[in-house]
């Protein structure tokens, strides 16, 4: 059973000549303790995906078809009231550039306090106190720390802040909108050990987006590609990546170019290959493989719209081509 | 790419960058040493890779070379002049053989010019072409050659009109006109979707084919370094810590903090087998750098050898690393202790 249900799921943004779907009939879901990762370029969907499952989407945004379930509940037809006690206490976010969010007059300890005051009225000052210590010591900060200001924190140091204060309210699923996206390697490195042990300590689902598959493919259990607001291609990190015997590898044509998007030292030294052209333009309404006009295999009917089908192990994609996408 | 031994283009000698800084709980300024003692050789055609992470320097580095901050001690010899001590006209004189691709194409151009005048600027500058027609020329070349086709219509538009790849070839295009020796590239993809930096490198790969230009790539990506540079130097707290080819120095990595970079790389495939060293702590601040070994205070090495006097004491020097190809070196007392684990 799923935590998370996500069924045809469509958000528009208004345009100029109409609505601009960024996310277009999405199916996708998220078991409990799993840790899903979701890639695309930017501009694929996959922040407007995220933010509309507890519904913080800008507000010229709208979810105009499609379910979320989360827990039993449809988050897409709950009140206000309903989804303010679904933030924090069930879903919480880390958004993209939260190195900068961090109020910069505010200590850290009563930053991370906030949430559980606001949103876990029984708890008492010292619990909720103590708990704030946890936390900080949990995502690998001395309690000590707690009244020192966010200047005084490196951006590997308030991420971890940003991590602490998700994990508050005690949720079930974090989202985790380009965590480490603007720091250093091996901070990075400790941002990603930290999510995936808190995950497995708590039981968390984390759905963690990136650009970047390389980052996926050695944190997430399961991975899913967007592209033009799509989910083209998902399943296990193992089969997606490759890595499991007999039975492995990127089926879709654009997963298979964008992993050939990245050098990887552990193969032949090759040069990098781009992928030519632009995604498409999403103001105009669109049909068919949103990808063909990019793909090398592209036929005819490839302008009918594919559908995820499953080649195996619960490894899905959504080509036409499928027969000839063979992995390198 | 070039076989052989070549005349260096460039080479840095003891190079020094020092800023003065605020240090919270400390009064009044003190000084950093962003850059304490670099020495670099980019020889014609080559690509070196300069790689380390944010406060490690290597911008500091860029800046210097391309005589855009003082350093505070060092020589820069490019060409077999020493940069450093020349102002005004004597540097204005050799600028046109080194040039600059930044990290922010969005940042780097004028919004309020064509591609073709920011293309031309550097003709117009330097008293290149006979005519303008002549330079109009030169620039429409350049741009096709950057793959900004067809450079007449590219060219006749505004920079802000272009996207971030299209902008990132404009800048390669105004750095490559006048035939530079060496290029400073700054993250030249780092802002870029990923479908694009192949687009990009293909164009710099491109131009070193053609033109013979050398690169100074700097990047904090190492897998990127090791696809595009002939060599790589590492740089951990304004010292270089190892330096050799790329595929030896991804290879087999000498250094402790090389060792523990490459094996957090992330690669596009799961490998559980794979042993990753996860450094903990940060790079310490450069304005209290630590005794003897500067990577001491991280090393792992350091400690599972029980922690010797010498890496507190002893500040390590580039030492050659057994290699086939020769060329590798690496700032470590106990480079042949590796492995023991």
């Amino acid at each position: 059973m799923s935590l998370l249900e996500i069924r045809g799921l469509t958000v528009a943004y208004p345009g100029k000549h109409g609505d601009v779907l960024a996310v277009d009939g999405v199916d996708f879901s998220i078991g409990k303790g799993e840790f899903v990762g979701l890639a695309g370029e930017s501009g694929c969907g996959k922040t407007t995906m995220a933010m509309a499952i507890p519904n913080l989407l800008p507000r010229n945004a709208r979810i105009t078809a499609g379910s979320v379930v989360f827990d039993g509940a449809d988050l897409t037809t709950m009140d206000e009231d309903g989804l303010r006690t679904v933030r924090w206490n069930e879903i919480s976010v880390v958004f993209q550039g939260a190195l900068n969010a961090l109020n910069p007059v505010h200590t850290v300890g009563s930053q991370i306090l906030e949430p559980i005051r606001v949103h876990d009225r029984g708890t008492s000052e010292a619990e909720a106190r103590s708990r704030m210590e946890e936390l900080l010591e949990a995502v690998g900060i001395p309690a000590g720390r707690a009244g020192d200001f966010p200047h005084q924190f490196s951006g590997g140091m308030r991420q971890r802040v940003m991590i602490a204060m998700a994990l508050a309210c005690r949720p079930q699923l974090v989202i985790a909108d380009e965590p480490i996206t603007a720091l250093d390697v091996m901070t990075q490195a400790q941002i990603l050990d930290l999510l995936r042990s808190l995950c497995d300590r708590y039981g968390l689902s984390m759905l963690l987006i990136s650009h970047d598959l390389s980052v996926l493919a050695q944190t997430c259990d399961r991975v899913a590609v967007m592209y033009a607001g799509r989910i083209v291609e998902t399943g296990p990190a193992g089969r997606v990546f490759g890595s499991d015997e007999h039975h492995g590898g990127a089926r879709h044509p654009y997963t298979q170019r964008l992993l050939r998007a990245y050098p990887n030292i552990r193969r032949e030294r090759v040069f990098i290959e781009g992928i030519p052209g632009y995604p498409p333009d999403l103001t105009q309404p669109q049909s068919g493989c949103r990808f063909r006009a990019r793909c090398d295999l592209a036929i005819d009917k490839c302008a009918e719209e594919p559908t995820l089908v499953d080649v195996g192990g619960d490894h899905r994609a959504a080509c036409w081509r499928l027969d000839q996408a063979v992995t390198s | 790419m070039t076989g052989g031994p070549a005349e260096p283009v460039l080479s840095v000698e003891g190079l020094e960058v020092h800023y003065r800084v605020r240090v919270p709980g400390q009064r009044g300024k003190v000084t950093a040493r962003a850059v304490d003692g670099v020495d670099l050789v980019v020889h014609a055609g080559e690509t070196l890779a300069l790689v380390g992470e944010s406060g490690s320097g290597k911008t500091s580095i860029a800046n210097a070379v391309m005589r855009l901050i003082e350093p505070a001690a060092g020589r820069i010899v490019f060409d077999g002049i020493d940069l450093v001590p020349l102002r005004g006209r004597a540097l204005r004189k050799m600028r046109p053989h080194f040039q600059m691709i930044f990290q922010d194409p969005f940042e780097s151009l004028d919004p309020r010019r064509t591609v073709l005048d920011t293309v031309m600027e550097p003709l117009v500058i330097n008293g290149i072409g006979e005519s303008a027609d002549d330079r109009r020329k030169l620039a429409l070349v350049a741009l096709a050659r950057a793959g900004l086709t067809p450079p007449e219509r590219m060219g006749a538009r505004f920079t802000h009109q272009l996207s971030g790849g299209q902008r990132q070839r404009v800048a390669i295009a105004a750095a490559m006109i006048l035939e530079p020796a060496l290029v400073v590239a700054d993250e030249p993809v780092s802002m870029l979707d990923v479908s694009l930096r192949a687009g990009i490198l293909t164009v710099m790969a491109d131009m070193r084919d053609r033109l013979g230009v050398a690169y100074l790539f700097i990047t904090h990506d190492l897998s990127l370094a090791w696809m595009f540079a002939d060599r790589i130097a590492v740089v951990y707290l304004g010292r270089v810590v190892e330096e050799g080819t790329s595929a030896d120095l991804i290879d087999s990595p000498a250094h402790p903090y090389t060792r523990a970079l490459v094996s957090v790389i992330p690669v596009p495939e799961t490998s559980r087998d794979a042993q990753r060293t996860v450094l903990s702590g940060e790079t310490p601040n450069p304005s209290a750098i630590p005794s003897g070994c500067r990577f001491h205070t991280r090393c792992p090495l350091y400690r599972e050898l029980g922690e010797p006097a010498r890496c507190r004491e002893v500040d390590p020097m580039l030492a050659e690393v057994h290699s086939v190809v020769g060329g590798h070196r690496a700032a470590c007392h106990f480079i042949d202790q590796q492995g023991v684990s």
